[in-house]
């Protein structure tokens, strides 16, 4: 897809205004079915650790205790 | 005792507003420059105004000083359209036509106290108008609908109020939970405490031996105290960026955006809490309330990672007491000294998340003087970020995000294996998260989705909201949706989640699945590994 084509957010896209997916005209046969099911399984969840690892950061006893603000 | 005075009419003017304000602060003048920008041309004065809030703070603290403060202030209302007495008495006068045109030029108001130090109270001013409305908004936290009287006229403005730290009442944190509470979020249930009310509440089970008027500041526990006193329950988000001694220095970039973004499209104002560097290089603590931000169209991506679609938004609202409300600020990133490598022998460097004035260019020709802010604030640095959030709500933004990233990459990884076996290319990825009450996004959010002007979209959207409520097990007041869609923003999927169960519970409703290969494969996934998506509702 075009980058410069796109104008809107996830949020506010009207139906109208998105892409076709080619993938959504394929027919699915059982084999097919059968080899997206292949596909699943081989995922392995620790390729996203890195990614993840930002929104593991637990609250520490020294943060509760800190000043919000003085100025 | 203050005596009857008569309403009085000026015309708007940098003069005329100035003569009511010190001159010289850094507030005054952003104000007059916003105010300015609104295009406004009168100014009402209301001599004698009783606020709320100055009530409590007077009745709290200036009531018993010897300067003998007088408890009443006054208000100045602002409008975009020439108004005199003699509107304003064909209004009073059950005028409609008059009264809606009032009501099309009303920009706000501001509540002067007789405070010397802090006089600018209570205030609530228009947001500028919005260019990219349709495409890439200005998304505002949950504002309400301000209503005033005027000789019982009614008018209103839609915003969050805010107002400059008195800080015999209250310091920048609890300025900065008093708008933060001014969420209609929570208007079904609770009502907006004054800011002496704060400080009470901050006080009443960990004073910590500090005395509480004049108030000193809060610390964390105090802010969580606070909002748990008024029913909310307290989410905070921790900076992930750490020095050497697992010292908070702040935020990634990524996940400082995209939390802040997904909380105020959620409806909630957050308050972020971080050291304000001066221009000389002097930090302080200091706490602002984050009202607003610009969206964003999501960036190209890459097919082997999905990215949160809103970890590229620039610029952030912020009700600043320092400064003024609706403070457009640019996220900026800083390169932070963490540690030193004694083997490679060199010093470790991270990028932090800062945030600094910068307001958008004059609108009208006029108006071409630089911005009072722009040279003397210096920056913020957010190192933890607050919310006060609905009771029922038990699930936490960075569970969401995680889980938002898991199923995208999922998702996107099985659809690509399989685009590339068709010899269709690859697909970039992007996914968002945020909480909706039930009740928006089975209404409006599908609407706005759907394109009512075709028949066969509306019998769709039919179907999806039916099945939602007849083929999903009893969904809670609040959901989470992940919602997963191309770098073009063409949805595919949205997962609703349950947010009163623990995530343990993997509590997932139902998935609405916009195109046939999607709602596969989710099937896929749930066969191969177990995954529980609920109930799929079809949308395509």
């Amino acid at each position: 897809m075009s980058e410069s084509n796109v104008k809107y957010t996830l949020w506010t896209i009207p139906k109208s205004a998105w892409s076709h997916l080619p993938l959504d005209d394929e027919e699915i046969s059982d084999t097919e079915k059968e080899k997206m099911i292949e596909f699943a399984k081989e995922l392995n969840d620790e390729r996203l650790n890195d990614q993840l690892r930002p929104f593991d950061t637990p609250v520490t006893q020294e943060t509760l205790n800190k000043s919000v603000g003085r100025k | 005792m203050r005596r009857n005075q008569r309403l009085q009419f000026c015309e708007y003017s940098k003069d005329n507003f100035l003569a009511f304000f010190d001159p010289h602060t850094r507030q005054t003048l952003y104000l007059e420059r916003y105010i300015s920008e609104l295009q406004a041309t009168t100014i009402l004065w209301e001599p004698n105004y009783f606020d709320r809030d100055y009530l409590a703070e007077f009745a709290s603290f200036y009531s018993v000083s010897s300067k003998g403060y007088p408890n009443i202030c006054e208000r100045l209302h602002f409008f975009s359209e020439k108004v005199s007495r003699r509107t304003l008495t064909a209004a009073a006068g059950g005028s409609e036509s008059v009264l809606k045109r009032l009501q099309r030029g009303y920009l706000g108001f501001i509540v002067k106290r007789p405070i010397p130090a802090a006089p600018l109270g209570r205030t609530v001013l228009k947001w500028y108008p919005d260019k990219f409305a349709a495409t890439t908004p200005r998304v505002p936290a949950s504002s309400r609908k301000n209503f005033v009287h005027i000789a019982g006229v009614e008018l209103y403005v839609e915003g969050l109020a805010w107002q400059q730290q008195d800080s015999g009442v209250g310091a920048c944190a609890t300025v900065s939970l008093w708008s933060m509470f001014q969420s209609s979020a929570f208007d079904d249930h609770h009502a907006i405490p004054t800011t002496a009310e704060i400080t009470q509440a901050a006080h009443k089970r960990h004073s910590f031996g500090s005395r509480m008027f004049p108030s000193k500041g809060l610390n964390i526990i105090q802010v969580y105290e606070v909002i748990d006193e008024r029913n909310l329950v307290p989410l905070i988000c921790e900076g992930d960026v750490k020095d050497s001694h697992l010292r908070t220095i702040g935020f990634s970039k990524g996940r400082f955006a995209s939390t802040c973004a997904a909380f105020i499209r959620s409806g909630y104002p957050v308050l972020l809490s971080g050291r304000l560097i001066n221009s000389s290089g002097e930090a302080d603590l200091h706490a602002i309330c984050n009202v607003g931000f610009r969206s964003r169209i999501p960036s190209a991506g890459d097919p082997s990672t999905p990215d949160l679609a809103e970890s590229n938004i620039q610029y952030l609202y912020v009700h600043d007491d320092n400064l003024g409300p609706n403070v457009r600020v640019r996220i900026n990133e800083d390169r932070v000294p963490i540690n030193w490598d004694p083997t490679s022998k060199k010093t470790n460097f991270e990028q932090v998340v800062s945030l600094q004035p910068e307001g958008p260019p004059s609108r009208h020709g006029n108006l071409q003087q630089s911005s009072p802010i722009d040279d003397v604030y210096g920056k913020f640095v957010p190192t933890q970020l607050i919310v006060a959030a609905n009771n029922d709500i038990r699930t936490d933004l960075d569970t969401l995000h995680k889980a938002a990233i898991k199923h995208a990459s999922n998702i996107g990884e099985v659809l690509n294996r399989f685009a590339n076996r068709h010899k269709l290319g690859e697909f970039n990825f992007v996914v968002a998260s945020r909480l909706f009450k039930i009740s928006d996004y089975l209404g409006r959010e599908l609407q706005d989705r759907f394109d009512s002007s075709v028949k066969k979209s509306n019998a769709l959207l039919s179907a999806v909201r039916l099945k939602l409520t007849e083929n999903v097990n009893p969904m809670s007041l609040h959901i989470a949706v992940v919602r997963i869609g191309l770098n073009d923003s063409t949805i595919l999927v949205d997962i609703l989640y349950d947010t009163t169960d623990s995530d343990r519970n993997r509590p997932i409703f139902a998935h609405v699945a916009y195109y046939k290969i999607v709602a596969e494969v989710i099937q896929s996934l749930k066969q191969a590994r177990g995954d529980d998506y609920g109930v799929c509702v079809e949308a395509h």
